[in-house]
């Protein structure tokens, strides 16, 4: 049950003939895992914990850098050498303290990635490695799990709901072997536009709150290309492709 | 035929968009795109016909659109 409390602090959302009180509801009884406190993580959090979501998990060993700054708006400068799932959550909870935070100080990998997803309905990959995007993919198939994937490169985003149900694609779908050789392109070498992450983060805290509610249409099936110099939107379709999934078990 | 690029092969090709003729499918495509860039190879990307990822060989007209995808690793 709402308290007073929430209804009053939801209320320009309950007031939503698609939410009312039964959606702030399934809301607070989310269990949301975000792994990586960076770019993405940054909006990804804020909007989830003002939106009332439950229960946020957050995955990262990082420390806020300098270099952050201009697009990881949650930390200041002070923050600087700093925990990043410690700063994040401080900084959440301030703006919302009715909502439950658990800190996961450590990288996800194939070693933990059952063992935490595990606890969690929801995964939102925001991530800047393959070795990551990988381990949440194939644990949130192993796990049944939807998880919804953003990835950037500097004006452009990507963003899907993956493995929504045993008929949706999932990121091997679209892209099925992490490379041994990949050369590693990130942030730090190619350089982003500060806004990017912002926009494609939001997209992901928007996707969750549809999936958790009910409402809408989710972007499953499809990944949403988008370029942040000439504001164009693209969808790209793509289908289950079972073979692709099972990459995963022939390599354990 | 339209070839759109994306993410970091439009630094590995020099441009977003080129105009192409056909080749008869998209495995000669692929050995085209390989042969005139000769960096791509170093890249993994999926190939999209018509606003649909393929898997496999399939056959090209001059009025299909595609698209070269590689995955983005920045969060």
């Amino acid at each position: 049950m709402l308290s007073q409390e929430e209804k009053k602090r939801y209320s320009r959302q309950i007031q939503l003939a698609e939410l009312k009180n039964e959606g702030q509801q399934k809301l607070q009884d989310a269990k949301v895992l975000v792994v990586g406190a960076g770019g993405l993580g940054c909006p990804v959090l804020q909007y989830l914990a003002a939106a009332g979501v439950g229960t946020i998990g957050i995955v990262d060993f990082d420390l806020v850098e300098e270099t952050n700054l201009h697009r990881q708006v949650l930390y200041a400068t002070a923050d600087v050498g700093k925990s990043k799932a410690e700063i994040a959550s401080k900084r959440i909870l301030e703006q919302n303290p009715l909502v439950k935070v658990e800190i996961f100080n450590t990288k996800l990998d194939n070693s933990n990635a059952l063992k935490i997803i595990s606890n969690y309905q929801i995964v939102l990959d925001c991530s800047d490695n393959f070795e990551t995007r990988y381990a949440i993919n194939d644990a949130c198939v192993y796990l049944n799990k939807p998880f919804v994937y953003a990835g950037i490169h500097k004006f452009e985003g990507q963003l899907s709901v993956f493995n929504l149900d045993n008929e949706s694609p999932t990121y091997r779908c679209v892209f099925p072997e992490k490379g041994e050789d990949e050369i590693i392109i990130n942030c730090s070498i190619t350089g982003v536009i500060g806004t990017l992450p912002g926009i494609l983060g939001t997209m992901q805290a928007n996707e969750v709150i549809k999936i958790i509610t009910g409402i809408g249409e989710v972007c499953s099936g499809k990944l949403l290309l988008f370029n942040a110099l000439n504001n164009s939107f693209s969808e790209v379709r793509v289908k289950r492709n079972q073979e692709a999934i099972e990459i995963f078990n022939k390599q354990l | 035929m339209k070839i759109i690029v994306f993410g970091v092969l439009t630094d590995v090709i020099g441009k977003s968009a080129f105009e192409i003729k056909a080749p008869k499918d998209s495995e000669t495509l692929l050995q085209n795109l390989y042969s005139e860039f000769f960096f791509l190879k170093n890249y993994k990307f999926q190939l999209v016909v018509n606003k649909e990822k393929v898997d496999g060989n399939v056959v090209l007209n001059d009025n299909d659109e595609i698209a070269l995808l590689p995955p983005y690793s920045g969060g």
